[in-house]
Parts: C-alpha cells; sequence; structure tokens
C-alpha cells in the first residue's frame, strides 16, 4: 500500500511532465485547428470557425499529395529497411570474428544529423558533379550524368538511399537482440533435417523474432510518417511537391503563410493517422505476447 | 472573438507554473543604460561579394555616436530568411530592429503584425526620394511597411564575346535567343546556350512571372479575385521554358538550378545567356571567381516576337522594415532616413556595385560604378509579382511547384497550369 | 556453424559500405571549394586545405551552433535522467494499476511525430515569452525523451535483486538514499544506455530547433548546417566542414559507450 503510492509519487514528476508537453499540447491543437488565429502585435486572437481548416485540407489536392507520398514513403522505406536490417542481422550474428568492430561501423551511420546526411547525400546525388554519377557513368550503367533530383522517382530514390543508409542499422540492431537470443541448436537440428537456409530463415528466425520485428515496424512506421529533415534539405519537397511530406505541408502553412489554423488542422490529421496506425500495431503487438 | 495577452491566459499561467520548475529564468533583455549609445539590431542577406553592408554601418556608426548598428548577415534562400523573420518577430522579439526583406512581403508582412506601417511614421516628404514605381510595387492597402535602398531587377547577361565573333546582335526575344544559342552551343564554344532559375523556390516565380507578362498574360487578375494560369498566355510561358531545357539550350539541371547553380553555370565559361539580378555583375568581373572577367555584357530580357521590346524583368532588391516590438523604433527611423540619403545610397553603387534607389544618387557617376547595370535599367519593364495579397507565399508556391513539377516532367503542361490555378483559388479565397 | 569465414567476410563488407558515406564527407570537408565542383571527383582532396573550417568557423561563426547543441544536449539528458530514473524505479517496483498501459504509453509517446506539437507549443511558448531561448528547446526534448529513458532504465531495473534495497530500508534509510546508495550504482548500464539515446535524439533534433529559435544566438548545429547557403560558390565545403566537426563528438561517445548503446538498441529498449 505504502509502497504503491511510493511508486506513484516516485513517477508523478515525469509523467505529468510529458503529458504537459506531449498529450496536453496535442489536445490544444484540435482547438487551435478549429480556430482562425491571427498573430498580432500584443499577441493572439483566435476566432472559433468549427471545421473550416479541415474542409479546406482535405479539399486540397496538396494535402492529399503530401499523404499519398508520405504513406508511400513509410510503406517502402519500411519495407528496405526491415528486409536490410534483417539479413544484417543474421549476418552479424554468424559472424565469429570483428563483430563489435562491424557494429561499430554501423553506429556511425545511426549516430549522424539527419540534416548532416541529407547535405552529404545532395552532394552525392547531384546531377552536374555528383559522386553517384560517376559511380554510374565508370560502371557504364549510364553515358552521361543523371539529374536525379529532376524526376520524382530520381528524388524517391535519394530519400531512399539516405533514409536507409541512416536507419538500417538501427532496424538490424533491433533484430540483432532477437536473433542474438534464438538457440543456435535449433538451427542444427534443422540442418539435420536436411532445411535450406532460406527455410530456416522463413520458419525459424522469422517467427522467433516476431517481437523484435513488430517493435522496429512500430518505431520505424511512426517515424516515418513524420519525416521532415530529409526532404526538407535533400530535395525541399521537389520536383514539383513530389517529396512533400505531409510535415512539411503544415511547417509551410505555419511558418510560411502564417496560417497557424491551418497547419494546426493538417499537423491534427497527422496525430490521428498516426493514432490510428500505432493502435493497429500495438494490437498485433498484444496478440503476439497472448499468443507467444 | 477571443483575445490572449502574453502572461493573461489561463493556459500560459498553468504551463508557466508548472514548467517554471523546470526551467531556469530566461535572460532579460537587460537594461540598457540611459548613458550609453543605443544598439540598433539590423538584418540584412547578403548582397554579393562586395563590403558593402559593413561598410555602411561603419560609416553610419561614425557619424551617429549614440547609436550603434550591430549587423547580422542572414541565409540567402528568401524563403528561409521569411521562415527566420515571422517567427522570430511573431515571437515578439525586439530584435532584429530594422530588417531586409523582400518586395513580396509587406502585405503578408503588415496582415501578421509583423512590420511598422511607415507611411504612418514617416512625414510625406520622405517619398520623394524615390521614383513613384518603387514605392507602388511595395504597397499593401495604399500604406508603406518598407523603404526601397536599393534597386534590384532582371537581366540579361550574354558573352558580349562570342557574340561578336558570330557577328549576332543582342537577341530582343525568345525566339533570337533560341537561334542564337543553338548556333553558338553547335560551335564548340559553349556548352550550354542559356542558363536561368528552374529550381522549385520562389526564384522560379520570378522568371515565370516574366515569361508569362511577355506572353501578354499574369499570374493572377489584377484584383487579385482569380487565377489567370491556364490561359493561352501561360501555356505558351510554360511551353517555352520547358522547350528551352527540351532543346538542349539549357541544362538538362535546369530544374535544379537556384542563382549560384546558374552563376556559376556562366562564370565557367560554360553558358552564352543567364538570367540573372544585377548583383551578379560584379561576381563575374571578379577573376578570383570567374573565367569571363570583359567578356560580358548586359541587356534587357528579350520578349516573345511580336511583343513590345523590352521583356519584362521583375523587381527585386531590399525594403528596410521596421519590427513593430522594437524598442528602438526611432532610432530604426533616424537609421533609415540616413541609409536612403544621398551620402549612403552613393556607397551602394561605389562600394556595392548596386543601383542606389534615391533619384538623386542616381548620378551619371554612380552609373559608370556600378557598370552596365546603370545604363540599363533604366530601359527596363519592370513588372511586379503578385504581392498585394496577405497568401503571397501560398501563391508563389503554387506556381514554383507546379511549374517545377512540369519543367521535370513528372506534371503535363496543362495538368501543371490546372493544378496551380486551382491551388492559387484556394489561396485567393483563404485571403478573404 | 555454418559459413563463419563468409559471415565475417559479408559483414565487414557490410560495415565498410555504411561507413563510405561518412569518408566521402570527410574527403570532401578538406578540398578546395573549386575542387568540389568537378566531375569526375577526385577521390581525395590535392592538395588537402582547412579553408572550410576557417570558413565555417571564423567568417560564419560555426562554433556558437555547437555550443548550443551542447548545452541542450547535455542539460536535457541530465534533466531526463534525474526524473526518469525514480520514475523508471516506481514503475519497476510498484504493481501500480495501470502502469502497463503507461509504459505502453510512454512508448508511443516517445516515437510520436513532432510535428504533431509544432503548432500548440509554438504558440504557448510564445505566450510565455520563451521563444528564442535555451528552454523552448531543453522543456520538449526532456519530455520527448523521457518515455524512453524511462523505458530503458526500468528494464536495467528489473532484474536487480530487491533484497539490498529492503536491507536498507530496514536501516531506515529513505527513498532518495535508496535511490542514490542503492540503485543508481547498478542501474549504471540503464543509465547510460538512457544517456546516450536522448543525448542523440537531442543532437539531431531539426524540427523543433527550426520552428522555436530563429535568432542565431540559440539556434543548434542541425539548423546551422541545413539553413546554411552561399549564393556565390558552392556551399558544401564549408557544410561539410561544419558538419565533420558536429560528428566527432558524437561518434566519440557513442563509439565509448558502444557496448550499451547495442545492448540498449538491441534488448533494453525492446523487451516490454
Amino acid at each position: 500500500m505504502r509502497s504503491r503510492r511510493r511508486g506513484t509519487l516516485l513517477s508523478a514528476p515525469a509523467l505529468i511532465l510529458v503529458a504537459l508537453v506531449t498529450l496536453f499540447p496535442i489536445a490544444f491543437s484540435v482547438y487551435l485547428s478549429l480556430s482562425d488565429v491571427q498573430a498580432g502585435v500584443d499577441g493572439y486572437e483566435f476566432s472559433f470557425t468549427g471545421t473550416d481548416n479541415y474542409a479546406t485540407a482535405l479539399q486540397s489536392s496538396a494535402v492529399w499529395r503530401a499523404l499519398r507520398f508520405t504513406a508511400l514513403y513509410t510503406v517502402v522505406s519500411v519495407t528496405i529497411e526491415i528486409l536490410l536490417g534483417l539479413g544484417i542481422a543474421v549476418i552479424i550474428d554468424r559472424m565469429t570474428r570483428g563483430t563489435g568492430l562491424v557494429l561499430a561501423m554501423l553506429l556511425i551511420p545511426w549516430a549522424t544529423i539527419t540534416v548532416v546526411s541529407a547535405q552529404l547525400w545532395s552532394y552525392i546525388f547531384n546531377g552536374v558533379y555528383g559522386l553517384a554519377n560517376h559511380v554510374l557513368v565508370t560502371l557504364h550503367i549510364v553515358s552521361s550524368p543523371v539529374t536525379f533530383l529532376n524526376s520524382p522517382s530520381g528524388a524517391f530514390l535519394a530519400l531512399l538511399v539516405a533514409d536507409a543508409w541512416k536507419t538500417t542499422p538501427f532496424v538490424a540492431l533491433i533484430l540483432f537482440g532477437g536473433v542474438r537470443a534464438i538457440d543456435k541448436e535449433l538451427y542444427s537440428a534443422a540442418r539435420l533435417d536436411g532445411a535450406g537456409e532460406w527455410r530456416i530463415l522463413t520458419s525459424i528466425t522469422v517467427p522467433l523474432i516476431r517481437q523484435a520485428m513488430i517493435t522496429a515496424i512500430v518505431f520505424r512506421v511512426l517515424q516515418a510518417f513524420g519525416i521532415f529533415d530529409l526532404p526538407f534539405v535533400l530535395t525541399n519537397g521537389g520536383p514539383g511537391s513530389a517529396t512533400q511530406s505531409i510535415a512539411m505541408l503544415a511547417y509551410n502553412a505555419l511558418f510560411q503563410d502564417l496560417n497557424i489554423g491551418y497547419g494546426a488542422a493538417i499537423s491534427c490529421v497527422t496525430t490521428l493517422v498516426v493514432v490510428v496506425l500505432a493502435v493497429v500495431f500495438l494490437r498485433a503487438f498484444r496478440a503476439e505476447n497472448v499468443h507467444g | 472573438m477571443t483575445y490572449i495577452r502574453p502572461r493573461r491566459s489561463i493556459l500560459a499561467a498553468v504551463m508557466a507554473s508548472v514548467l517554471g520548475l523546470l526551467a531556469t529564468a530566461c535572460g532579460g533583455n537587460g537594461g540598457e543604460g540611459d548613458g550609453g549609445p543605443v544598439t540598433l539590431n539590423w538584418y540584412v542577406q547578403p548582397l554579393n561579394s562586395t563590403s558593402i553592408w559593413p561598410d555602411l554601418v561603419d560609416a553610419f556608426n561614425k557619424s551617429h555616436p549614440d547609436i550603434q548598428v550591430k549587423l547580422t548577415v542572414g541565409p540567402t534562400n528568401v524563403d528561409t530568411v521569411r521562415g527566420t523573420l515571422s517567427t522570430q518577430i511573431g515571437s515578439g522579439s525586439a530584435t532584429p530592429d530594422v530588417y531586409e526583406g523582400d518586395v513580396t512581403w509587406p502585405a503578408q508582412f503588415a496582415k501578421a503584425g509583423l512590420a511598422v506601417n511607415l507611411t504612418e511614421v514617416l512625414p510625406a516628404d520622405f517619398w520623394d526620394r524615390f521614383s513613384p514605381g518603387a514605392i507602388t510595387l511595395a504597397q499593401y492597402e495604399g500604406a508603406s511597411y518598407s523603404v526601397p535602398s536599393w534597386t534590384e531587377a532582371a537581366f540579361l547577361y550574354y558573352r558580349k564575346d562570342l557574340l561578336d565573333q558570330a557577328g549576332l546582335p543582342v537577341p530582343k526575344t525568345w525566339e533570337e535567343l533560341m537561334e542564337q544559342a543553338k548556333q553558338i552551343q553547335a560551335t564548340g564554344a559553349v556548352k550550354d546556350g542559356y542558363t536561368w532559375q528552374g529550381a522549385g523556390y520562389e526564384g522560379l516565380t520570378c522568371d515565370f512571372s516574366e515569361v508569362i507578362a511577355d506572353a501578354g498574360g499574369g499570374i493572377t487578375s489584377s484584383d487579385y479575385k482569380k487565377p489567370t494560369m491556364d490561359t493561352p498566355a501561360g501555356a505558351k510561358a510554360l511551353n517555352f521554358l520547358k522547350e528551352t531545357i527540351s532543346s538542349g539550350v539549357s541544362p538538362k539541371a535546369t530544374p535544379t538550378f537556384q542563382e549560384p547553380e546558374s552563376l556559376n553555370d556562366f562564370t565557367a565559361g560554360n553558358a552564352l545567356f543567364m538570367r540573372n539580378w544585377s548583383y551578379a555583375w560584379a561576381i563575374t568581373q571578379d577573376p578570383a571567381q570567374s573565367k569571363v572577367v570583359d567578356k560580358v555584357g548586359m541587356a534587357p530580357l528579350p520578349t516573345f516576337a511580336g511583343q513590345p521590346y523590352p521583356g519584362a524583368s521583375t523587381n527585386g532588391g531590399g525594403g528596410m522594415y521596421i519590427n513593430p516590438h522594437s524598442k528602438y523604433q526611432k532610432q530604426g527611423i533616424t537609421f533609415l532616413t540616413w541609409l536612403t540619403d544621398v551620402e549612403a545610397q552613393s556607397m551602394f553603387a561605389s562600394v556595392g556595385k548596386v543601383l542606389p534607389a534615391n533619384l538623386k544618387a542616381q548620378t551619371p557617376e554612380a552609373q559608370e560604378q556600378v557598370g552596365p547595370v546603370g545604363e540599363v535599367l533604366a530601359q527596363l519593364n519592370i513588372v511586379g509579382r503578385p504581392v498585394g495579397t496577405p497568401a503571397y507565399s501560398q501563391v508563389s508556391r503554387a506556381v514554383f511547384q507546379n511549374v517545377n513539377a512540369a519543367l521535370t516532367g513528372s506534371m503535363s503542361v496543362s495538368e501543371a497550369l490546372k493544378a496551380a490555378d486551382s491551388e492559387i483559388a484556394d489561396a485567393l479565397s483563404s485571403a478573404g | 556453424m555454418a559459413a563463419g569465414k563468409g559471415a565475417n567476410i559479408a559483414g565487414a563488407a557490410i560495415g565498410v559500405v555504411f561507413l563510405l558515406p561518412v569518408l566521402w564527407l570527410g574527403s570532401s570537408a578538406f578540398k578546395p571549394v573549386s575542387e568540389l565542383g568537378e566531375f569526375p571527383p577526385s577521390l581525395l582532396p590535392t592538395p588537402p586545405t582547412t579553408a572550410n573550417f576557417s570558413a565555417a568557423f571564423g567568417t560564419n561563426d560555426f562554433g556558437s551552433f555547437l555550443v548550443n547543441s551542447l548545452v541542450v544536449g547535455v542539460l536535457s539528458t541530465v534533466i531526463v535522467v534525474c526524473l526518469g530514473l525514480p520514475a523508471a524505479y516506481g514503475l519497476s517496483r510498484t504493481r501500480m494499476r495501470g502502469s502497463g498501459a503507461i509504459l505502453t504509453g510512454l512508448l508511443v509517446i516517445s516515437v510520436f511525430p513532432v510535428i504533431a506539437t509544432i503548432p500548440p507549443l509554438y504558440v504557448l511558448l510564445r505566450t510565455l515569452g520563451w521563444l528564442n531561448s535555451y528552454q523552448a528547446l531543453i522543456l520538449p526534448y526532456v519530455a520527448f525523451n523521457l518515455p524512453l529513458g524511462i523505458w530503458t532504465m526500468r528494464n536495467s531495473l528489473l532484474p536487480i535483486s530487491q533484497e539490498m534495497e529492503e536491507a536498507a530500508e530496514l536501516d531506515g534509510a529513505g527513498t532518495v538514499r535508496t535511490i542514490l546508495q542503492i540503485i543508481v550504482p547498478q542501474a549504471l548500464p540503464g543509465i547510460f544506455v538512457a544517456s546516450v539515446l536522448t543525448f542523440v535524439a537531442c543532437w539531431q533534433e531539426f524540427l523543433m530547433a527550426l520552428s522555436f529559435n530563429s535568432d542565431a544566438t540559440y539556434q543548434t548545429a542541425p539548423v546551422g548546417i541545413a539553413l546554411f547557403g552561399g549564393a556565390f560558390q558552392l556551399p558544401y565545403g564549408t557544410i561539410f566542414a561544419a558538419s565533420l566537426v558536429a560528428l566527432v563528438p558524437i561518434v566519440i561517445l557513442v563509439l565509448a559507450l558502444r557496448r550499451w548503446v547495442v545492448d540498449g538498441l538491441s534488448s533494453g529498449s525492446v523487451k516490454g
């Protein structure tokens, strides 16, 4: 009894702070999104406008385009990173020497500032003097430099490469935790039964690291859906608005157009999507727990 | 309508009391004693490689012992600068006291309370020092929120040496420019015919405003009631810009070019023509940065065949605004008055190599100091961008994003124009 | 054990592939500006120059961005540990009703898209007069990193025997003394993990830093690197010089605490 109260007391400051700075603002954001907010010299004027901002957002082709891009980007990048991360985790698990060194090498991209990574990849993918073009020309894959950032698919590719470089190590490390814990006897037994490597991967490894997989997927999906830094610096949302994420759209509404109500409406839409995704994934997570 | 004042809202009080536990007391602005000089913070954008900004500050500080101007030079991307200044001033910050802003901002900044109405605080005869056009292009609802400091517009830069060699005149139409470019590219003297700014940013709105005006159209109707991109003029303009790239006259990478990329191409000797602002002149003539020193001429931009020459040039250039939260607005006005008077204005020509905004400083001597700019500027046909609406930033984004998409081929010309029109219509209606 | 040698080679190749872009950054940072725009690019700078570093730290005063990043990162990390450890202890030692739900909720919050809180936090910070200050960033950084910090520290506390705590309590030690003398020493790995994860997150954060602090006096390194642009020459040399210096502290920190970071990512932060 006394212990429970003490637990509450000890946890309270941190939990209240988290709630005040994350949950409470999200609620406040809903209020903002239902208002026309005018920044004046002395403060803000709020006038209630109901769902006007949402109506504008849902009728805007820019919002739908950004949602489509963000969703597609999330699915493609997370899929690639999970597959690559799984492969890397399995390989590291089988290493007999130098594991620590390779882990260290993988930690460096993870620790790199996203903005630095974006500048670096924009230099590598430059259409006039980029290293990527040098490699492609040397390998005779293309005959003259390609302007990657000139086409929606090229810009998408550049974003994927930059993102995969930085976050695949993160995914690989999470999955490595799962793979490492698998009893190696299971592999030997399967081999004795004549199972091939692919069979072992799909029938033993993947099922046994499901929990780590779901955690990695939840983390990555939610992060990818909020993507901002990378396209802001690498493509500036271009060409056209092909790589403008939903977060960039909200940022533009807030800080370029100075339209706080509309920006809040777009960010509330993002919140809604993310909450739905989180609930779906956590349901799956819980089902796994009960199952396992 | 509810009105929240700082420190009065319940929300703020709750936040402050709880969060105050965490944060250290925020640093006050520090009382400036009555004795010492006032520090006036001045925020500008880079102009060119000359030392014009620090030189102006030195000259002012020497002649005004009671006001010391402190200079901050911001980034070059004008959209970034807008984000920075609107956030900072919108936050109630008293600094910068005086800032340089784009000619496209008055409506938006006035509406958002980010700029002082200068018509109210400056005497009527103050404005006589400028040409009336320079004032009206930057007004919002009949009031001025910025003071022009130097005159900037778009020019055609050309390789004098190569045109002379081929016996060609400076092109007066876009069709002529394309012909000449192809002809000289074919000789191998240059790789590119014409470089301009096709990246998805404010600069593309400028480039597009010019060609759509050349085609006899505009981005919106003059009363800002409806978009007019999806018109024959809009199609002609966009098709022309696309053709510069598809014909090989402009580099393939043009849709990623801002001013530095196009200027690099030109100063490296790779291009015959370039569209750029007058600031670029000094750089083309700097041997450390340019391989085409003494080989460059400047002219008004061409127009389409059958239209009166010269073609349209957008205006740019530094407007100086005063922060409404500044504690030193009076000193700010003293500074602006000095900055637009003949002495400082002459420095823009002699040091900065750009044409002053003050008519009295536009002397023959000044014209000579700024190079061909001085001579050509008077001939230009200046067009504004649709800056009279507070939704300008949205309008411009609708223009540059969709035009850029069409340039890269990810949208067809007609799709892009339709999309631009529908986004502009949304923006105009939201601005009321 | 299949393919130990093959795996060693493959693993080393993967490591090298992931390291290459950083090496390219390092090489480019030492190239003169004229060499940065050459095609085909040279692999190594000829000759190496430190001009980019002078440009970054002399004319562009990049040092102040780094100092701001350090102040914000270190203070946020310290606060996360100071607030998070008691909370982690509380959640690991007591069977509070709903603690499972709280922990799951915390996990979700820690990866919540930042943009969701930008408009309200901006309005609130402005109303408080806190825009353009260190606390404008420390406050949200602490709040967004506390969840993962609590989670990892709680996980490291779970396996620790409670006997010593009970003994200390019988000796009449109060909660604070129990935490300081018994818990902290044993929870050090968890504290390391929480600290590194928090510091790395703060060091990288961009959107809030960009939105809340527009005054260069309080801007952090990512903002400085993102907004740097030159109208007159290719900006990459200066950007890479600044980036390289910004990478050094974080790389040293991460490599020095490598074991805990790997443990934290591969198990601590994952197992519920």
